[in-house]
């Protein structure tokens, strides 16, 4: 045990001592050869890198190094070719000093990890948040916000409380309120190790794999993207989606925001681990996964956070199967954006919607809004093809559609799409769309009660 | 740890309660004024005996309320039963809420808002907040509590799932953690604290103090207060003295409101073998727990503690004092927007003398509390003087020993024409007396002052 140890706390106290007489906490090697040497040497520095699968070739990618202090492994991720961003929440003499040594372009910026943001610093391929997590209050935010910072790799370092071999620990961390920790009071938090691979997947990467501990220390690698590739069985289909909170189709990218998302396969026995919901070009791990009834399944996934605002694309894939039909998210679009899809239509004369019903008691102009409300739609001249890029739209958010029907005697075919519960009341303008093709709206009625 | 979450009989319970619910549909029982009683999840005697385990005024009459994750609102209607004037917000919105206030011809303000949309500016402060319920559904609680502490002027109670029997001073602070439907079956619980650790948040959180009231059926309920009880009536103890009150991050008087800022607190107290529970330092009236208490040698002492969350922009008092003493001198701190950062430029008298010489009217070392300085690494000289000058800035004074120029480190306004500057001495000090001199850059050198210098 760390905390709460006298021992561990001298031990620190004499470190920090060291620290002070040596002035450097990481050692830097500087173009002479020569090393400036620091309380970590350069063999526990490599060490440190070395637990993380950081290619050896950077040429063209971004990095930043949140919590770089001097600042070796910003200048390590240079020298491997990488443009390098390195932040702190203090600002480091040494840094600026081993930078104009070294002839480094690393950029500088002092900031606490809270107010990183995509608008302001970019994205970046890699990030490094190396021995930053136990020293924050908020340990959860500041992942979420790593996460939104990174487009494909973080790789995460932290203090931990045991050494992650018993498969039975339940992910659980110690609240440190002043000194319990090393005798330092900048330390917060120290999670086990099922805990910060717990906080790492709540932040919103798609796969999470803890790479080793070593001394009290834990690295994580944190991807957002799935490992595997499109597969070719048979395609999933996404029958319907919601909010998973609001049960409509809103969603903020500045919120905590949970999808839900219906669909068929012919698998059976899904489990969190068979389902690969994707959302534009990241992973997004299922929190739910379960069977609503025959070949119908329910996901539940966190909105990946660093989302832009707009139409995002979602689509999924469950184990070697192709991938699903692909629905689109709106992300705080604008009103005027709304309105000019509902209003929008194309220029085929011959693709309209000649009527409109619940999907359930056929009354006609009007769909009564609560579990399983459907909508039914006879439309004419809708293209024959592939009926996956088919969707409805009301007042212009777009719902995948769950049934078309042959054409009848009067060429009409029946669209039925699946309603959210929990849209709100009132006129809506129905369309549907193909490609690029639209009908001209239709008015329905929502009516909040079940059927009679 | 715990098992609750493992157990299914725990799991069932909460289903079995969610679907009451779904056919209820309402949370909170209700209670009309003709004695009619609406049906609910909880049961109203349930929630008179939650709400009768904390100390909450009988009469409320001319006080703020707000009631944070309101869900039906009995709580609500109850403390607007008492007088209070009332704000309830959820995340969501209950429509038996509605009903209800209309039925009770209710003037409770209801509003839609997230635990992160709560703040002074959006909706006010308020004399009481209820929490209930709310904090295990956080992903960020201390972010959550820190809110709630910046709305509460007098106390904010707290109920939450915990997974403890009660504090037991034996155990570590721990939270488990919820990734998906752990607890309860149910994904928006987030997070499971013992009750040491809900106790340790609520302080880290920027409260007083806290005071566990009561433990029922894995959920415990604090009272946390922003005031510490009122001091002795009869102190037994010296008066203590603030030096300084400083960013720890920036070593000056000036604090950035959007961070989470340390201030440590230098002072002289003649109380031998103070400890960090004996402290009672205030910022603005409300008291700070200190986080770590360190001797600075002689009488001087270094506390160090959290500025209060979400301080407004401004002007803010600090003081100090123990569980046996009156309260010290008041020193004054700012907070704000970061000042853009000072230009690096030196003392520069102005082209003629306009201004009075200022009078120095005490000198001391943090350290000792006197004019007799010891060289510790910590140690400020303190210098006070009065000066007709108004808006004095640091930059526009200059202090002076034995003829030489020491940086001023800040310059505090202490009010009625007296201000304070803190220096260090200068590093190759000779032991003996030394002679102190301040003057501005309009006017000309104060009184000289002697002080000491006294290595041990």
């Amino acid at each position: 045990m760390k905390a709460r140890n006298p021992v561990v706390t001298e031990e620190t106290r004499k470190l920090i001592a060291r620290l002070q007489t040596f002035g450097w906490y990481h050692s830097i090697q500087l173009p002479s050869g020569e090393v400036t040497p620091g309380l970590q040497t350069l063999d526990q520095l490599r060490l440190r890198a070395r637990q993380f699968p950081i290619p050896e070739d950077l040429r063209g990618k971004r990095v930043l190094d949140i919590g770089a202090w001097d600042g070796w492994f910003s200048f390590e991720m240079e020298r491997r070719g990488a443009s390098v961003v390195a932040v702190d929440a203090v600002e480091s003499e040494k840094f600026l000093h081993a930078r104009e040594l070294l002839g480094s372009k690393v950029e500088y910026h002092v900031s606490d990890v809270y107010d990183l943001r995509p608008s302001q610093l970019g994205v970046f391929d890699i990030v490094l948040f190396l021995g930053v997590l136990y020293h924050l209050k908020n340990p959860v935010l500041a992942l979420e916000r790593v996460c939104a910072l990174s487009t494909d790799l973080v790789c995460v370092e932290s203090f931990v409380t045991d050494d992650g071999t018993d498969p039975d620990a339940k992910p659980s961390m110690e609240f440190y309120e002043t000194t319990e920790l090393c005798g330092q009071f900048d330390n917060w938090v120290g999670p086990n190790v099922a805990c910060l691979l717990s906080f790492c997947r709540t932040a919103g990467f798609a796969r999470v794999t803890l790479e080793s501990v070593l001394d009290n220390r834990a690295h994580v690698t944190c991807y957002r993207k799935w490992a595997g590739r499109e597969g070719t069985g048979p395609s999933p289909s996404i029958m319907s989606f919601d909010n998973a909170t609001s049960h409509d189709l809103t969603f903020s990218a500045a919120k905590d925001e949970y999808v839900s998302l219906w669909f068929k396969t012919e698998q059976a026995g899904l489990t969190e681990n068979d389902v690969f919901p994707e959302a534009g070009e990241f992973g997004a791990r299922p929190v739910v996964i379960h069977n609503v009834g025959g070949d119908g399944w329910l996901v539940v996934f966190k909105l990946p956070p660093g989302v832009a605002p707009g139409w995002m694309p979602v689509r999924l894939r469950v184990r070697d199967s192709a991938y699903s039909n692909t629905v689109r998210l709106g992300i705080d679009v604008t009103a005027e954006e709304l309105r000019r899809r509902a209003q929008a239509s194309g220029n085929d004369s011959e693709f309209k919607i000649e009527g409109a019903t619940d999907g359930k008691t056929w009354e006609p102009n009007i769909v009564r809004i609560g579990t399983d409300a459907c909508v039914s739609l006879w439309v004419r001249g809708l293209p024959h093809r592939r009926f996956d890029d088919v969707a409805i739209r009301i007042n212009g958010r777009e719902l995948p559609i769950a049934f078309v029907s042959e054409p009848d005697s009067a060429g009409l075919r029946q669209v039925n799409a699946l309603l959210p519960a929990g849209l709100a009341p009132g006129r809506v303008d129905i369309n549907v769309a193909a490609g690029n093709s639209v009908t001209p709206p239709v008015q329905v009625s929502l009516a909040s009660g079940s059927h009679v | 740890m715990s098992s609750l979450t493992q157990s299914p009989e725990f799991h069932r319970r909460t289903q079995q309660q969610v679907d009451e619910l779904s056919k209820h549909g309402s949370y909170h029982s209700l209670e009309l004024a003709d004695g009619t009683v609406i049906p609910g999840l909880i049961g109203i005697d349930a929630l008179k005996a939650r709400i009768q385990s904390f100390p909450i005024p009988e009469d409320l009459r001319g006080k703020r309320l707000l009631d944070v994750g309101a869900a039906s609102g009995w709580n609500s209607f109850e403390m607007e039963r008492r007088g209070a004037d009332v704000v309830a917000v959820d995340c969501v919105e209950f429509e038996e809420f509605h009903m209800a206030r209309k039925l009770l011809g209710s003037k409770v303000d209801y509003r839609i808002l997230d635990v992160d949309e709560l703040t002074p500016e959006s909706i006010g402060r308020f004399d009481y907040v209820l929490f209930f319920g709310v904090l295990y559904h956080l992903r960020h609680p201390l972010l959550g509590l820190e809110r709630i502490c910046s709305l509460t002027k007098e106390a904010a109670f707290v109920e939450s799932f915990v997974t403890d029997e009660g504090p037991d001073p034996a155990s570590p602070c721990t939270l488990e953690f919820y990734e998906t439907n752990e607890l309860g079956g149910q994904i928006d619980n987030w997070c499971g604290p013992n009750t040491n650790c809900l106790m340790a948040l609520c302080r880290a959180a920027g409260f007083a103090r806290v005071v566990f009231e009561h433990k029922t059926d894995r959920r415990a309920g604090v009272t946390c207060y922003r005031k510490f009880e009122p001091p002795p009536r009869d102190p037994k103890a010296e008066t203590p003295r603030i030096h300084a009150a400083v960013n720890n991050r920036t070593n000056d008087t000036h604090f950035n409101p959007a961070k989470d800022e340390y201030i440590c607190v230098y002072f002289t107290s003649a109380q031998a073998d103070l400890a960090r529970d004996q402290m009672r330092i205030e910022i603005d009236g409300y008291g700070v727990p200190a986080m770590l208490l360190t001797s600075t040698g002689d009488d001087g002492w270094q506390a160090n503690l959290k500025l209060p969350p979400f301080l407004g922009a401004g002007q803010h008092e600090v003081r100090v004092r123990t569980t046996e003493s009156k309260f010290s001198n008041v020193f004054p701190i700012t907070s704000g927007p970061a000042p853009p950062r000072e230009v690096a430029v030196g003392f520069r008298p102005a082209a003629e003398i306009a201004e009075a010489a200022p009078e120095i009217y005490a000198v001391e070392s943090n350290v000792t509390g006197t004019g007799s300085f010891r060289g510790y690494k910590n140690e400020y000289l303190c210098v006070w003087f009065r000066s007709n000058e108004r808006d004095l800035k640091r930059q526009e004074v200059l202090v002076q020993v034995d003829d030489r120029d020491v940086a001023a480190l800040f310059l505090t306004d202490v009010g009625d024409g007296r201000w304070q500057t803190n220096s260090r001495l200068p590093a190759d000090m000779q032991p003996g007396p030394h002679r102190l001199r301040v003057r501005t850059s309009r006017s000309p050198f104060s009184n000289e002052v002697e002080i000491r210098f006294e290595p041990n």
